[in-house]
């Protein structure tokens, strides 16, 4: 193992736990994270499940009996949206918390910062896979299911890449600036109206316009894939996967950039 | 096995608050002064060697320990550990008072590179060893601090990581605890194994060290056998 300073160049950690171990720590701090999230409350798992709910119901209300929306199915477009939307701020906000709630094994043990960041990740990814069960299951017994939705384990794999590569940014960002969950919960607000997944943009500019943002492209491709019975062009799809990517490989590679001084920030 | 030449650690200390945004984007009439932690500190230890270091508190022995164990990085100079270490530092600290004892064996031995198949392997041994048998299933919390450290250092020597970097970690618990975890080092340095001890114990660095690194002011100021070094750090 070797740690370097300022003068020499370089830097090799030999000691650190092998692959399969880093594998086992991310599963360990996965699995500890959703267990505490739940642990003491009576209705357990069931409140990650009463957020989407209220929201959709609440929602449902307002747009299609006073805003009175025209979107064929919007019930299950509704439904895609919040679950997909609700997985995207619980993966970014957890990422952001992940190394101050930590600081102090940080500060003990050599435990690589991206470690437990991607634990944190790993954690929200377990309430998706979840949440999508309880809506597969939902949409097929309303007789909404398409029949491409095994497909949509591509936008999901996506959506995941991006709302972890997010969660990096934005928890290098708290790590040196308090403020940044402040800066992130109106960020969220913000993109929550500049997302569609409440409302459905069909005139060709603004659609353009907001799928330039990635989680439209994920929320979109998902509502083809598990409602629509839609098959993609291949070019929107690999557009859609390879700026997810891009943006998890940003994050992952500001998060290692800085990981070396995080435990004495916290 | 371990070689630091010429480490310095240094931090920057702001004399006012600036932890947001803000005051980096419009640090005008913010100051701030940087302390040397530790300076050109250089040493080796082979393998097999059980390093102490003594000093007054403030000395930079925590900090030398957490950039040994690759926790901080070196702000100058080069630090080589050519094995695993398993740092036992403020014993306890990864635990969650909320899981149940047996579950923190898993979570703490993981988070130190022990693979969860060793832990249930071995999770009798580990809680009869701590003394915790009887509370595998209780929540960590109902277990007094003495305990946990008794877990946690039970875990840490478990590791069979090559080097043991120990920080204080003998002043918690009681005096039934202390003379295991001696006896848990001893085996540990029988066995060829390196011990970097961080203590203000004279009689337990005399006991364990072949050697004792005086620092003060994150300098060295001495270097050697373990009962001349306790004479110059009650000199200084």
């Amino acid at each position: 193992m070797l740690h370097e300073g300022a003068v020499a160049t370089g830097s090799t950690v030999d000691g650190a736990p092998a692959f399969p171990g880093r594998l086992e720590i991310i599963r360990e701090l996965a699995v500890t994270d959703f267990r505490l999230k739940y642990h003491d409350s009576v209705l357990g798992y069931l409140w990650s499940m009463l957020s989407p709910i209220l929201m959709l119901g609440t929602f449902y209300l307002v747009f299609r009996y006073i805003v009175v929306v025209r979107t064929p199915g919007y019930l299950p477009y509704l439904a895609v949206g919040l679950v997909y939307w609700t997985f995207f701020q619980d993966c970014s906000c957890s990422g952001l918390t992940s190394l101050a709630a930590k600081a102090g094994t940080l500060k003990a043990l050599p435990v690589p910062v991206v470690l437990v960041a991607a634990g944190a990740a790993a954690s929200t990814v377990i309430t998706v896979l979840i949440n999508t069960a309880v809506l597969v299951v939902a949409l097929a017994v309303g007789g909404r299911l398409s029949s491409l939705a095994p497909l949509a384990i591509v936008p999901l794999a996506a959506l995941v890449l991006l709302a972890a590569g997010v969660g990096f940014a934005v928890a290098v960002a708290h790590a040196h600036f308090r403020d940044a969950a402040l800066i992130w919960t109106v960020l969220l607000q913000a993109g929550f109206w500049l997302t569609p997944v409440v409302y459905h943009v069909s005139s060709p500019p603004l659609w353009e316009v907001l799928h330039w943002n990635p989680l439209a492209r994920c929320l979109t491709l998902l509502r083809w894939f598990l409602v629509y019975d839609f098959a993609p062009p291949v070019r929107f799809v690999i557009v859609t996967v390879a700026s997810c990517a891009a943006v998890f490989a940003f994050g992952l590679a500001l998060l290692l950039r800085h990981q070396r001084r995080i435990p004495e920030l916290l | 096995m371990i070689q630091v030449r010429e480490v310095s650690k240094e931090f920057v200390i702001p004399h006012q608050r600036r932890k947001t945004l803000f005051h980096h984007l419009y640090p005008r009439g913010r100051t701030y002064e940087t302390f040397f932690a530790l300076a050109d500190v250089s040493f080796d230890v082979a393998a097999g060697e059980c390093v102490g270091l003594m000093g007054a508190n403030g000395s930079g022995k925590s900090t030398l320990l957490r950039i040994l164990a690759g926790i901080y990085a070196p702000s100058r100079g080069t630090v080589r550990v050519s094995e695993r270490v398993a740092p036992i530092m403020d014993l306890g600290v990864g635990f969650q008072g909320g899981l149940s004892v047996r579950d923190n064996v898993f979570l703490y031995g993981v988070l130190l590179g022990i693979p969860r198949r060793r832990l249930a392997a071995g999770l009798a041994e580990i809680l009869g060893r701590a003394g915790v048998e009887r509370f595998a299933d209780a929540r960590l919390e109902a277990l007094s601090t003495g305990l946990r450290a008794r877990l946690a250092f039970t875990l840490a020597v478990r590791s069979e990581a090559p080097i043991l970097l120990v920080d204080e970690a003998l002043a918690v618990g009681d005096e039934a605890f202390q003379e295991s975890c001696l006896a848990e080092l001893e085996r540990f340095r029988s066995r060829g194994r390196t011990v970097v001890l961080v203590s203000h114990a004279t009689d337990l660095l005399e006991r364990l060290c072949h050697r004792v690194l005086v620092l003060q002011a994150g300098r060295v100021r001495g270097d050697g056998p373990a009962r001349a070094m306790i004479g110059l750090y009650r000199s200084l």
